[in-house]
C-alpha cells in the first residue's frame, strides 16, 4: 500500500472519528441538560385548585402529554410510590401540548390519582413548573419537600438524585425543620417559548 | 511445493473464506441495525416538544446521521478490503459503538445490554480472537467514560460505585473466554482440514505421478516390444536370407578353392611351356595377377561367409526361451555387425577372456552389446568429428566369481557429472533428433538388471572415456535354469 492511500485511510479513519465523536458528544448534551424550572412556593399555594389531602403528602407532577421523556418520568413516580410506606397523594397536572393533553392516562397503578388539564398553565406556574417531569412534593402540613425532576437524565429510568431526595423526603416527613431538596429536571418544555 | 506449505495455504485461504463470509453477514447487519435504529426512535421518540410545538427528537435525528456516520467507515471497508486485518476490527469496534446507541436510544434499557454479548458472539464468527480484544477494549473505554460523566445510561443509578465498569468488562471477559476458546477451536478445525486436504492431494499428486510413470513405461515398452517385432522379423528375415547365402557361398568358395589349385597348377604348367602360349598378350601378368584374383575372391567369399555367420549368431529369432550360450562369440558376431557404426571414427578391440556357458537371452545381450558399441561409436564421433583422428572402443570379457562380465571402453567425450543420474532413465538422450531414441541404455539396463538379475554401472571421466560394466550372474542363472 502506497504512503498516500495510508494517508488517505488514516485521514478517513480521523475524520470518522470526529463525526462518531461529535454524535455521541451531541447524544451527552442532549440528555444531561436539564430543562427550566422556577421557584415553588415553600407553602403550598393557596391559589391552588389542586386537591390536597391535609393528612398525607401530596406530590404533584407536571407532564407534557406528547414528551416521550414523560414516560421515564412516569415510570420513576411508579417506583417512587412502590418505595414508600408513607401516605402519598399523586396529582398529574398535564398540560395541553400539542395533542390537547385530554387523552393522556397514566399507568394502570396510578389511574385513581387525580389528573388535572392545565390549560393556561396556571398550576404551572405556581408551582415553578416549566418542564415535562417537573415533580413538587409538599407534606401534609403543606411544606414544600422537593421540587425538580425525578430521572438521571433526559427520558433516561433507573435509580438517581431526584428519586432518593423524595424518598427521602417522604421518610422524614415528620421533620419539619428539613429544607426542601431540589434536582434537575428533564423532559420537554410545557409551554411555547414566549 | 510441500505437504506442509499446501497445508499452510490452504489455512490461509480458508481463513480468508470465513473472514469473507462474516464480512459479509456484518455488511447486512450493520445496514440492519441502521434501519432498526431509525425505526426504533421513529417509535419511541419521533418528536421533542416545546409546548404546542414539536421538533424532530434529537434521537431520531441521531439515528439516522450518527448511525450512518457510524457505518460509513465499516462499510466502505466491508466492501473494499472485506479479509483485512484493520476491516475486521473496525467491525469489531463499530459494532460495540452500535450498542451504546441502541443502549441510549432505549433510554438505557438494561435489556439492551445483550447487545454487546450478541454482538461478541457475532464478532467471534471471523475466529479471530484478537477482535474480542479490541471490542472489549471498546466497551470497558464506553462504560468508563459514561461511567464518569453519564453513569446512569449505563448503570441504570446516579452514583455507581468506581468499580462499576470492572464489573460489566468482567461480565464481558467471562463470555469473551467462551467465545476466544470457540475461535481457537474453530481455528484448529481449519487446520486440521486444511492438513488433512494437503495430505489428500499429496497423496493423489503422487498417485497421479506413479500413473505418469507406469504409464511412460509401458507406453515405452509397447515401443520397445513393437521395435523388438520388428527387430524380430529383420532377424528372421535376415537369418533367412543369411541360410539362403550360406549354401551358395558355401560351394563358391569351394569352388574357387578348386579353381585356385587348378589355376596354380595351371600357371605352373604354363611357366615351362610358354611357347605353347605366345599368343597370349601380357603372359606374364596374366600368370602374375590370377592365382592374385583368385585369392582375393577366396577372402571376399570368405568374408561374406563370416558376416553371413555372424548374422545368423546374432538374429536368433526363434530363440525365446533362455539357453546356455559362449557370450564371447556372440560378442564377436555382435561387433561383426556393428561394424558399420564405428569403422570410420574407431578401431574395435576384442579382449575375451575365458567365460564358462552363460545362461541368457543371448539375442537380448546382443541387442544390449550392440546398443553400447554404437553408443560407443556416436561418443567417440562426436569426439573426433570429422578430424581424421580415430578412436578406441575396447570390449573385454572376463569372470569375476560368479559372475561373466562385460566391460565396454571408449574414448568418447564422458558423461557430465550432472547427466549420470539421468542415463538410464527412457528417452533421456543427448542425441541429436533422430540419431537417438533414449531407450537405448534404459533398455540395457531393463536387460541386464530386470530380466538377468545382473547389474549394469558405468565410470566416466570427462574428456577422457567411458566405461560400461556389464554383469551376468552366471551360477545364479544356471541355478535358476534348473
Amino acid at each position: 500500500m502506497g504512503s498516500f492511500a495510508r494517508g488517505a485511510i488514516a485521514f478517513a479513519v480521523a475524520a470518522w472519528c470526529g463525526a462518531v465523536g461529535f454524535g455521541v458528544h451531541a447524544i451527552y448534551a442532549y440528555s444531561t441538560t436539564p430543562g427550566a424550572r422556577g421557584d415553588a412556593e415553600a407553602r403550598w399555594p393557596a391559589a391552588s385548585a389542586l386537591p390536597r389531602d391535609p393528612g398525607a403528602a401530596t406530590l404533584v407532577m407536571f407532564v407534557h402529554p406528547d414528551c416521550p421523556c414523560t414516560s421515564a418520568s412516569v415510570a420513576e413516580l411508579l417506583e417512587i410510590t412502590r418505595a414508600t410506606t408513607a401516605r402519598l397523594q399523586v396529582v398529574f397536572v398535564v398540560a395541553p401540548g400539542a395533542s390537547g393533553g385530554g387523552d393522556w392516562t397514566p399507568p394502570a397503578e396510578l389511574a385513581r390519582s387525580p389528573r388535572v388539564l392545565d390549560l393556561d398553565a396556571r398550576e404551572a406556574r405556581l408551582f415553578g413548573a416549566q418542564t415535562s417531569g417537573h415533580v413538587v412534593l409538599y407534606d401534609a402540613a403543606g411544606r414544600l419537600r422537593f421540587a425538580g425532576g425525578i430521572t438521571g437524565s433526559r427520558g433516561h429510568t433507573g435509580d438517581n438524585i431526584g428519586r432518593q431526595a423524595v424518598l427521602g423526603a417522604l421518610a422524614d416527613a415528620s421533620n419539619a425543620a428539613s429544607a426542601a431538596a431540589s434536582h434537575d429536571v428533564f423532559g420537554c418544555a410545557l409551554e411555547d417559548e414566549p | 511445493m510441500t505437504e506442509r506449505a499446501r497445508a499452510a495455504e490452504l489455512l490461509v485461504d480458508a481463513r480468508e473464506r470465513v473472514y469473507a463470509r462474516t464480512s459479509r453477514m456484518f455488511l447486512g447487519l450493520f445496514v440492519g441495525q441502521w434501519l432498526f435504529a431509525i425505526a426504533l426512535a421513529a417509535v419511541t421518540s419521533p418528536y421533542a416538544f416545546e409546548g404546542s410545538t414539536r421538533s424532530v427528537h434529537l434521537h431520531l435525528q441521531l439515528a439516522i446521521f450518527l448511525g450512518g456516520a457510524i457505518n460509513v467507515l465499516p462499510c466502505a471497508l466491508l466492501v473494499a478490503r472485506p479479509s483485512w486485518w484493520l476491516t475486521r476490527h473496525c467491525v469489531a469496534a463499530v459494532q460495540m459503538l452500535w450498542s451504546a446507541l441502541l443502549i441510549v436510544l432505549t433510554g438505557g434499557r438494561i435489556e439492551t445490554h445483550f447487545h454487546v454479548f450478541g454482538s461478541l458472539a457475532f464478532i467471534a464468527f471471523y475466529r479471530d480472537w484478537k477482535l474480542l480484544v479490541t471490542a472489549t477494549i471498546v466497551v470497558s473505554i464506553d462504560h468508563l467514560a459514561r461511567g464518569v460523566w453519564w453513569p446512569d445510561s449505563v448503570y441504570g443509578i446516579a452514583n455507581p460505585e468506581w468499580w462499576r465498569f470492572l464489573e460489566h468488562a468482567a461480565w464481558v471477559t467471562f463470555e469473551d473466554v467462551v467465545l476466544v476458546w470457540g475461535c481457537v477451536r474453530g481455528v484448529s478445525d481449519l487446520r486440521e482440514t486444511a492438513d488433512r486436504t494437503a495430505e489428500i492431494e499429496h497423496a493423489k499428486g503422487r498417485v497421479v505421478a506413479i500413473v505418469d510413470e507406469r504409464t511412460r513405461e509401458l507406453r515405452a515398452s509397447i515401443e520397445q516390444l513393437a521395435r523388438a517385432k520388428k527387430l524380430e522379423s529383420i532377424g528372421r528375415l535376415a537369418a533367412g536370407v543369411a541360410h539362403e547365402i550360406n549354401t551358395p557361398i558355401q560351394f563358391v568358395g569351394d569352388s574357387i578353392d578348386f579353381v585356385g589349385h587348378a589355376v596354380g597348377e595351371l600357371v605352373a604348367a604354363a611357366s615351362r611351356r610358354r611357347d605353347a602360349f605366345a599368343g597370349v598378350d601380357d603372359l606374364e601378368f596374366v600368370l602374375a595377377e590370377l592365382p592374385r584374383a583368385l585369392a582375393r575372391a577366396g577372402e571376399g567369399v570368405e568374408r561374406v561367409a563370416s558376416i553371413v555367420r555372424s548374422m545368423k549368431v546374432f538374429a536368433h529369432p526363434d530363440r525365446t526361451e533362455m539357453a546356455h550360450v559362449d557370450l564371447n562369440a556372440a560378442i564377436e558376431s555382435t561387433t561383426v555387425i556393428a561394424r558399420n557404426e564405428y569403422r570410420y571414427v574407431a578401431d574395435l578391440e576384442l579382449q575375451l577372456g575365458e567365460l564358462p556357458p552363460v545362461c541368457c537371452h543371448v539375442g537380448e545381450i546382443n541387442q544390449v552389446v550392440l546398443n553400447m558399441v554404437v553408443n560407443a561409436a556416436h561418443a567417440i564421433e562426436s569426439v573426433v568429428g570429422a578430424s581424421g583422428s580415430r578412436g578406441r572402443i575396447v570390449v573385454a570379457t572376463f569372470r569375476d566369481r560368479g559372475d561373466a562380465c562385460i566391460d565396454i571402453t571408449d574414448t568418447g567425450a564422458g558423461i557430465p557429472a550432472d547427466l549420470r543420474d539421468k542415463v538410464f532413465d527412457p528417452f533421456f538422450t543427448t542425441k541429436p533428433a533422430g540419431k537417438g531414441t533414449g531407450q537405448g541404455l534404459a533398455m540395457a539396463h531393463a536387460v541386464v538388471v530386470e530380466k538377468h538379475r545382473g547389474s549394469l554401472s558405468f565410470d566416466s571421466e570427462l574428456g577422457a572415456g567411458t566405461t560400461f560394466h556389464i554383469r551376468i550372474p552366471v551360477v545364479e542363472q544356471l541355478e535358476v535354469a534348473a
